[in-house]
């Protein structure tokens, strides 16, 4: 049996708290970088991806936009800031059309929708046989199933119009139901943001995107041959800068100061359909 | 004889270590994922995009009058290209009534396993005037007529 005592001195105790504390002190070094590193790296992910959503929704907002001498610009007021235009929700084309009341067919090569029409909400925009010129009709009732004069499938809107409104509207009228929105920069303390609003709800305006440094939205209009355009009506193309930054206030994890990096995008839009 | 008991924190304090390293590790993996795949999906856009106006500019040259579809509601195929990414652009020509024709273009981004990875559609309403001299219909575009599709 072995008289060799066994346990642990002071001195070898000591020593392997010293080393424990010095590689926990190092281990908690590095893990607390790269702790940070990574909250840094995913709030610039979410900065880029901010940035591209808020690119791409006021891309497609101002793209389709157009206008005529009857039922003026679908870019309804224009800001340095934001602007406020028809998005075109319903497309699709008539196969009848008299007093109060649009028919429209019901097969889908025909209506593409992204929901259906809502009274009070929708406006419709329906083209003049001849072509000359569009006209604007509120959406007096929800939509319904009907047939059309050849027995095909119909859907009727009824709208506010008599027999002189509809002077030129008939059979094979292309139409647009649509809504007035609002996309502009707007603050919510502390921050500033993109945000949407539908102007004819009570809805109050939703963000999107951001949050964006003071001036983050900025658009600058440009009729056909370059020039500022300063109606909305002769606006052909739009340049957009959007600069937005980190998202640091309110975020998880460790605090640290205020550090908040920008990044920006710029796009250049021409519309679709160009004075 | 006492029994001998070798307590102490080394292993414990190496599994606590490894699995703190390990979180972290995998998390900047995933991150790294993420980013990328959100910057492939933002460039496959702008591809899918590419090849739908391809498509769209190539049917706007004109086609066979004899191809024109006669009835409401009834389309044709126009145009197929392939661009770079690649992406595939497709054009067909649908009969909307009287002389309202729409052309609609889709451009759709594959991955190398064939799998989508962004699409877009494009509409554009045009006129169809008379043929020229070759029997080629030359669409014009109709007031208003172009726009996204959902």
């Amino acid at each position: 049996m072995s008289l060799r005592p066994r346990g642990i001195s002071l001195v070898e105790l000591l020593v392997a708290l010293s080393l424990t504390g010095v590689l926990a002190v190092l281990t908690a070094g590095v893990l607390a970088k790269g702790t940070l590193e990574l909250r840094d790296r995913s709030e610039h992910a979410a900065r880029e991806q901010s940035l591209r959503m808020a690119g791409g929704a006021l891309r497609a907002a101002l793209e389709s936009l157009g206008q005529d001498s009857a039922s003026g610009p679908d870019l309804l007021t224009q800001a340095a800031t934001g602007f406020t235009a028809r998005a075109t929700r319903v497309a699709g084309v008539l196969c009848s059309a008299s007093p109060g009341l649009l028919v429209a067919r019901a097969d889908t090569a025909f209506w593409r929708a992204l929901r259906s029409p809502v009274p009070g909400r929708d406006s419709i925009l329906a083209a003049r046989q001849d072509r000359s010129a569009w006209r604007v009709y509120g959406l007096l009732a929800a939509s319904s199933g009907t047939a059309c004069p050849d027995g095909s499938g119909g859907i009727a809107l009824p709208v506010v119009a008599d027999s002189l409104a509809l002077v030129g509207i008939g059979p094979g009228s292309p139409i647009r139901v649509f809504e007035n929105v609002e996309l502009r920069l707007y603050s919510s303390a502390p921050d500033l943001w993109i945000g949407l609003r539908l102007l004819n709800t009570a809805q109050a305006i939703q963000p999107f995107a951001g949050p964006m440094v003071a001036n983050g939205l900025t658009l600058s209009y440009q009729k056909s041959d370059g020039t500022p355009a300063f109606f909305p009506g002769d606006v052909a193309a739009v340049a957009l800068r959007l600069e937005a930054f980190t998202e640091r206030a309110g975020g998880i994890g460790l605090v640290r100061g205020s550090l908040s990096l920008p990044d920006s995008l710029a796009l250049f839009v021409a519309l679709g359909n160009p004075p | 004889m006492r029994a001998e008991r070798e307590a102490g924190v080394a292993l414990l304090l190496a599994l606590v270590v490894l699995v703190a390293l390990g979180m972290v590790s995998l998390t900047a993996l995933t991150l790294a994922r993420t980013e990328s795949l959100a910057g492939r999906a933002a460039v496959a856009r702008v591809q899918a995009r590419g090849a739908a106006e391809a498509a769209l500019a190539l049917a706007r040259l004109g086609w066979p009058a004899s191809s024109t579809p006669g009835q409401p509601g009834a389309e044709i195929s126009l145009a197929s290209v392939t661009v770079p990414g690649p992406a595939d652009g497709q054009a067909k020509l649908r009969n909307l009534g009287g002389s309202l024709y729409a052309l609609e273009a889709s451009g759709v981004r594959h991955s190398a396993g064939g799998l989508p990875l962004a699409s877009i559609r494009l509409e554009l309403l045009v006129l169809l005037g008379a043929p020229d001299s070759n029997s080629i219909v030359h669409p014009s575009i109709y007031p208003r007529g172009w726009r996204l599709l959902p």
